[in-house]
Formats: C-alpha cells, sequence, structure tokens
C-alpha cells in the first residue's frame, strides 16, 4: 500500500476519535514538558557544578606531582620546563596558570585559621575565578606583589580589616617552618564561603621567596571546550613525564559523578512516566482495532494485506506518539525561555554551596536531549503499536461477517 | 451483545421496573461491566498498578534515604542538638564560650529526653611534629561521653581512643601529613582566651578515617580537660553536644530546653547546625513531587480516556436502560461505581507487589553500591532502607482514588443528556 494512502487512512481513523485521541496527544504533551523541564533543571546544576569547579582553581586539566594529592606542600612542587606550553599548539587552549599551593596557618593579633596559600600571578588567572573577583580595596597587582588578598569571611573570623597585617605559617622547601608577615591589600567576595575562608592570594614570587624555592605545585589550564580534554592529556602527558596530568573528572570525583547522575536521571525520568503513559496508548490502539472488526474484516476480503493492516496501526500510533512529542517539546520550550537567563536560588544557597554551584541557576534545554527524547518516543510508539496491531491482523473476514 | 448480558442479569430488569434498586446490585452490574472488555480493564488497571508501584518504592526510598542521611549527619560530629554561646555558631571563636560548663552539661544529663550528653572545647591551633607544622582544629572531648554522640570514635584505625589524659587521637590524612606514627609526640600552639598563647604536647595513641579527606586533615581529637587548661578556659566549654531518642523530635526537645538555658546561652537542632542538610532534602523532595504529580496525573489522564471510550461505546445500551425506566443517576452512580472497582483492581497488585517489596527491603537495608563517593560527600548511609509508612505506601493509592472517581463521573455525566429515542437508534 502506498505511503500516502496509509497516512491519510490513518489520519482519518485518528481524527473519527477526537475527545480519546485528544486526550492521549494531551497526556504525551504533559509528560514530555515534565521530562524535558526537569531535565533542565538537572542539566543546569550538573553545567553548573562543573563550570564552579573548572573556575575553582581547577580547570578543565591540572598536571601534579603524583604524590601532591595525599601530601599537599611544596615538597610535591616541580619546576616546569621553559616553553613547555609549545607542545599544546594543537590544542585550542583558553588560557593556563602556574601556581604555588600550599597549606599555611594565618594569624591576626586575635585568631588563627588554617587555609590555603596560593602564589599566583594575576595575569594568568583569566582562567579562574580569581579573573573576575569583586575585591574590596586592592586586587594583586602581579607575580611579585607582596601583599595578600584573603576572603571577605576570613577578614570577619580573623577580626582583621584592609591595610592591616596578618602572619603566615607553612613549611618550606627544606620541611622547616617559615613564616612571615603581610598586608592585606584587599578582601574578596564570593557567592561561596567556603572559598572565602580557605583560599588566601598573594605574588607568586613572593610564596618562592618564603618557601625559599622556585617550584610550582601546580599547572592548570582551561580549555576551549571540555571536549577536548583527552587530546590536551595526551600532549600533556607526552611533556611532564614523571608528572600526574589530570582531568577535572579525575580531581572533582564527586561533582563528575553528579554530571553523570543527570545524564542517567533523563532515561529513568523518561521511562517511569513514559511508562505509566502506554498502558493509555495500548489501550486506545486496541480499542480503536476492536471497533474496526467489520471494516477490518472487509478491507481484507478485498484483498488488503495483513502487512497493511499492521502497517496502518503503526502509523496511527506513531502519528499519535509524534504530535503529543511534538506539542511537548514547544511546550517545555515555552516554559523554559522565560527561566533562560537564570533563576535566583539564594533561598537555598548553603545546598548549592556544598554542591558547588552558584546562587543564581541557569537551566539549560539541550538539542541534543530533546532529540533523544523525540527518538524515543517514535521508538515507545511503534513498540506500543504491536499489540493492537496484532490484534489486527487476527481479524478474518469471516469474523467481520458474523458480527 | 451488550443488551444480552445485561439480560441475563434478570434483578435488573424486575428492580428497574420498581425504580429502587439495591447498592449490592449496582454493584454486581458495574462488576461485570467491567469485565465485558477484559482487556480494556486490564490495560486501565495495570496502568493504575504501575504507578502505585512506582510511587510507593519511590517515596519510600526517598523518605528512607532522608532518614539514613540525617542520621548519619547528625551521627557524625554535630549530635542532634548543641547547646552553644549564642555567638558561637556564627563566630566561632574561643571567647565565646559556656561558662561553667560541666555544671550545665549534668543538668542537661538530667533532662528527661536527653539519651546522651557530651561537652567540648575547640580551638585552632598548630600541630607540629618536629620541624613540621600543619593547622587543625584541636577538639577537647570527654573520652567516655564522647562516643555516645559521635561516630568519629568508630572510626578508629589504629591505636586506640584516648586513653590517657595526654592522648591524641588524629586523622590518618593530617597524620601522614606530618608524618605521624602511634607513639609521637605532637606540639599545639594557638590563641588561647585572653590573647596569649595555648600550647600544650600530646601523645598520638590513635589514627582515625572517616574517609572524607578534609575532615581526615583538619581534625584532631584530645582530652577536654587538657583543652581546657591550654587555652585558659577553666570550666568553659564551646559545645554541649546532646542526643536524643530520634533525631526528627530534635526541634521538639530543644524549644522545651531553651527557657531552661543561662543567659547567652542557646539550644540548636540541628537543623540550624546542618542547615544545608535540611536545604537537600527540601530540594530533593521539591523535584520529586513534581514527579509524583505527573506520574499520578497521566494515568488520571488515561483512566478518564478508557471510561470515555466506554461510556461512548454504551450510548445504545444506556438509552435502553433509561428507556426501561432507570434514572440517569443510576447509571452515573453504577459507571463511577465501575471505576471505583478500576481503582480496586489496580492498587490490589500495584499495592500487593510494592509493599511486600518494601517491607522486606526496609527490614535488610539496600546497600547503594558504587556511590561511596558521592555517599561521602552528601552525608549519605551505607544502607538505605525504605521508609514504611502511611505516608509513603497511602499517598498513591489515596490520590489515584481520587484521580480515578472523578475520571469516571466526567465522561459519566454526559448521561445525563441522554436522549433515549436518539440513544436506541444508534448503530452498535
Amino acid at each position: 500500500m502506498p505511503l500516502k494512502l496509509l497516512l491519510q487512512l490513518s489520519w482519518r481513523n485518528l481524527w473519527r476519535h477526537r475527545r480519546r485521541n485528544g486526550i492521549l496527544v494531551l497526556a504525551i504533551a504533559l509528560a514530555v514538558t515534565g521530562v524535558m523541564l526537569m531535565n533542565t533543571l538537572m542539566r543546569g546544576m550538573a553545567a553548573g557544578m562543573r563550570e564552579a569547579v573548572i573556575d575553582n582553581l581547577t580547570g578543565h586539566v591540572k598536571v601534579i606531582h603524583p604524590g601532591y594529592m595525599a601530601d599537599p606542600g611544596i615538597g610535591r612542587g616541580f619546576e616546569p620546563q621553559e616553553g613547555w606550553e609549545q607542545a599544546l599548539a594543537d590544542v585550542p587552549v583558553a588560557g593556563w596558570a602556574q601556581r604555588v599551593r600550599v597549606p599555611a596557618v594565618i594569624m591576626s593579633e586575635r585568631e588563627t585559621r588554617g587555609v590555603q596559600l596560593v602564589g599566583v600571578d594575576p595575569a594568568q588567572e583569566a582562567i579562574s575565578f580569581l579573573g573576575s573577583l569583586s575585591v574590596e580595596g586592592e586586587a594583586l597587582s602581579g607575580a611579585e606583589d607582596r601583599r595578600i588578598v584573603i576572603g571577605a569571611t576570613l577578614a570577619e573570623q580573623l577580626e582583621t580589616s584592609v591595610g592591616r597585617r596578618l602572619v603566615i605559617m607553612t613549611q618550606g622547601a627544606d620541611g622547616l617552618n617559615r613564616e612571615a608577615g603581610y598586608r592585606i591589600a584587599g578582601t574578596y567576595d564570593t557567592d561561596s564561603n567556603a572559598l572565602e575562608r580557605v583560599f588566601v592570594f598573594t605574588g607568586a614570587q613572593t610564596v618562592a621567596r618564603l618557601l625559599d624555592s622556585p617550584a610550582v605545585t601546580e599547572v592548570s589550564l582551561r580549555l576551549e571546550s571540555g571536549d577536548d580534554i583527552p587530546l590536551a592529556l595526551a600532549e600533556l602527558n607526552a611533556v611532564f613525564e614523571d608528572l600526574d596530568v589530570k582531568a577535572w573528572q579525575d580531581l572533582e570525583p564527586q561533582v563528575a559523578s553528579m554530571v553523570l547522575v543527570a545524564d542517567f536521571s533523563l532515561y529513568i525520568m523518561y521511562f517511569v512516566i513514559m511508562g505509566a503513559l502506554v498502558f493509555g496508548l495500548v489501550n486506545a490502539l486496541a480499542t480503536a482495532v476492536m471497533e474496526r472488526v467489520r471494516e477490518l474484516g472487509m478491507l481484507r476480503a478485498l484483498g488488503m494485506r495483513p502487512r497493511s493492516v499492521v502497517a496502518q496501526v503503526v502509523v496511527e500510533s506513531t502519528l499519535v506518539m509524534t504530535a503529543g512529542v511534538v506539542a511537548g517539546l514547544a511546550l517545555a520550550i515555552g516554559c523554559f525561555v522565560p527561566f533562560a537567563d537564570g533563576i535566583d536560588l539564594s533561598a537555598f544557597s548553603e545546598t548549592m554551596e556544598l554542591m558547588g554551584v552558584r546562587n543564581t541557576f541557569t537551566p539549560r534545554l539541550e538539542v541534543a536531549d530533546m532529540v533523544t527524547v523525540f527518538l524515543l518516543s517514535l521508538v515507545l510508539g511503534v513498540l506500543a503499536s504491536l499489540y493492537p496491531a496484532r490484534r489486527a491482523v487476527k481479524v478474518t473476514p469471516l469474523d467481520a461477517m458474523r458480527r | 451483545m451488550a443488551a444480552a448480558d445485561i439480560a441475563q442479569a434478570p434483578p435488573v430488569a424486575n428492580s428497574a421496573g420498581t425504580g429502587s434498586v439495591g447498592m449490592g446490585l449496582y454493584m454486581r452490574v458495574a462488576w461485570r461491566n467491567l469485565w465485558r472488555n477484559g482487556r480494556r480493564t486490564w490495560l486501565t488497571a495495570g496502568g493504575i498498578a504501575f504507578s502505585v508501584f512506582l510511587c510507593v518504592a519511590f517515596m519510600s526510598f526517598q523518605l528512607g534515604s532522608y532518614d539514613g542521611m540525617i542520621d548519619t549527619a547528625t551521627g557524625m560530629m554535630s549530635g542532634h542538638m548543641q547547646v552553644q554561646h549564642e555567638d558561637y555558631l556564627d563566630d566561632p571563636k574561643v571567647a565565646n564560650r559556656i561558662v561553667a560548663g560541666s555544671d550545665l552539661l549534668r543538668e542537661l544529663e538530667d533532662s528527661p529526653d536527653i539519651v546522651a550528653a557530651a561537652a567540648r572545647v575547640e580551638g585552632f591551633a598548630l600541630v607540629s611534629v618536629g620541624e613540621r607544622s600543619f593547622g587543625g582544629l584541636v577538639m577537647g572531648v570527654d573520652p567516655v561521653r564522647e562516643p555516645k554522640v559521635s561516630a568519629l570514635s568508630g572510626q578508629i584505625v589504629e591505636g586506640e581512643y584516648l586513653p590517657r589524659a595526654d592522648s591524641a587521637y588524629v586523622g590518618k590524612a593530617l597524620g601522614t601529613n606530618l608524618g605521624l606514627k602511634i607513639g609521637d609526640e605532637i606540639f599545639v600552639l594557638g590563641s588561647a582566651l585572653e590573647g596569649g598563647v595555648a600550647a600544650a604536647v600530646f601523645n598520638v595513641d590513635g589514627f582515625f578515617d572517616t574517609g572524607q579527606v578534609e575532615l581526615d586533615r583538619s581534625i584532631l581529637q584530645v582530652p577536654l580537660s587538657a583543652v581546657q587548661s591550654a587555652f585558659g578556659l577553666g570550666d568553659s566549654v564551646h559545645r554541649i553536644v546532646l542526643m536524643g531518642k530520634n533525631a526528627n523530635d530534635a526541634t521538639a526537645i530543644a524549644q522545651g530546653l531553651a527557657p531552661t538555658l543561662p543567659e547567652e546561652v542557646r539550644v540548636l537542632d540541628w537543623d540550624k547546625l546542618l542547615p544545608e542538610l535540611r536545604q537537600m532534602i527540601q530540594m530533593d523532595a521539591v523535584t520529586s513531587v513534581i514527579v509524583y504529580v505527573l506520574l499520578l496525573a497521566i494515568v488520571t489522564l488515561s483512566v478518564a480516556n478508557s471510561f470515555t471510550m466506554t461510556v461512548f461505546e454504551r450510548t445504545r445500551e444506556f438509552g435502553m436502560l433509561v428507556a426501561i425506566g432507570m434514572k440517569p443517576g443510576g447509571i452515573v452512580a453504577m459507571i463511577v461505581i465501575e471505576a471505583l472497582c478500576m481503582w480496586v483492581v489496580g492498587t490490589a497488585i500495584g499495592a500487593a507487589v510494592s509493599y511486600a517489596l518494601m517491607i522486606g527491603l526496609g527490614a535488610v537495608g539496600v546497600p547503594i553500591a558504587g556511590l561511596e563517593d558521592m555517599a561521602g560527600q552528601f552525608m549519605m548511609p551505607e544502607r538505605i532502607h525504605p521508609e514504611v509508612s502511611f505516608l509513603t505506601l497511602g499517598t498513591a493509592p489515596v490520590v489515584l482514588l481520587a484521580g480515578t472517581l472523578v475520571a469516571g463521573l466526567i465522561p459519566a455525566l454526559r448521561v445525563r443528556r441522554l436522549k433515549p429515542v436518539e440513544a436506541l437508534r444508534e448503530e452498535e
């Protein structure tokens, strides 16, 4: 049977029961909208977490000493050879930064706290949250700046302020304790109090002088796109032979597993909700077949092939499904657009902080996910039509005439 | 065919004539009508069963995991409640203390709602051994009382838990960073109460490993009195950690305790001590409610669809019933009872399977394999025990009961507009 005739027949059959099929399309649309909107939230959450860890001094890829994770300190530092970055000519890199990052104790006249002392070259830090930091007072002027910038929360805890001095104590390259006083150039404020409590920044050369070592503890790279991570890993491994080159997924496995959960949840949500829907779809299709026993029997008597009968039911099912999915996707886009720029979630700030996400939350509607939902629905539509189609094929001209 | 079925039920003909039909009869007729199209009934009831099963299973797991999370998180360090100086939570400095801590501790221990209580003193200090040093939180605890309010003593991997007055119980990661082994001497240096230097020497007698590196790298526990004297605190303490019988009672107990406390001292329940925990639960609950609402709405729609088809097909039959004297209201009642029966069949299946499964799993618990990383980070317990309660088992059936009745009623109301003559003329 030509496809055009098949479509025409199916279309008219559906139109014969507007109310019933209307309810079906509505239910499918509702299900698809719900699944897609939940998915935009999950995707947004995952992307937010990923961006946050990449910003928080991790970058896409980091080079560290193999022992640094277990025993962070300048003893686990290294000196990158001059011109190492030329090895990355083939990789689209957004930027890189060399840092010295060591645990330290910071003391004011009144309080003592444990922090991470990070020596940076501000010119390289456009790749991290440092690049876009809002600083009260002054930011660091360069790698040789001898002042420090601390978090606003830490400043409060230490009962100190811009312009005053703090003492920093840490272990030098020889394992001996070093201590020195530094003036506070400025205090920074971020969405995350945890960051503010932990990171104390100063010029890279200042830390080198304190620790008595020219070594750095990490080289962090931000790529143009996360898709280039494997390429960057391969190139960097060739340059830094004795060191660990790690992607952010290895450095922050918890966040990476959350991103995976988001991928996974689309399918779980889809099958849970669409599973409930399939019962209704099969029901309506089977009813439509049983109502048409006479008609189908006559068509068979006139010479319609069983194949065409099956095709007709499958096409009907697919048409209903397509109509529902298209309406659902359109509705989801409609609901998404007003929130595309972000939702203020400061009410949940502590959790967001725990999960490493910022206060404004940007949902993400991904075309790939919409395509996935659409294709899954087509498959489901065909599967749902199998049982009704089998019933339809079983109708013989004799059955029909007995009615 | 439909008319023949009805005719086989003689009581209908008889009582319809008298105009009063008993409830039992309605039930019987509705039940038979339901099975005139067994396939449709099974499919619709199957949809109900499917969604009852999913809702019950999801809700049990979800609420079960919340309880597990709360127990794990509060049991680690914070306890169900804490009594603190009113400024200590926001500004945990040595001076924000509870003076005369031991008297208050004894008073609180005597309170009937409190199962266990322990006092702590905390101060940030430089921990050094030889030439190496690290910053850490020195926590003075009561070696006897502390294990009753915190799981930390149970996370021991080597040595003993504070056997002597100068023992230290150190995080494994901190020990590694400082190159410590059992028996080593460590020096602790911090800022004392009056701005002076707090210094003390301890012997490493045990190591703990919680799996959370940040915690293992930053904490050491030592006996309470040693920290009190080193920091010049006398009898003062910073926290009195309290455990009730159940974490869920914490808020009520805290409210009861509040008026009995001295000035400048307040009691905080875990809600305030671990705000991120409550928010995480709320956020998770909101997103799951969306799923439940969707699932139940979709099943209700599919039941409605099923009854729309049923009512449409039986126009002729209804016309006949009205023609022989049955009131349209009676037909509406019959359809609604059919919907009710549909609900009974679907819910019975869904509930039987899910209740058996949840009660069984609730008893043994389900290990969360492969997610240990996340479990540590998000304060999840190692096993989830699905919660078996009226809320988890009852919500889906009750909501669907309402949904099914509405789904049956709306198409049934069309019957009131039925004109018997036209209906009888309709093609079967």
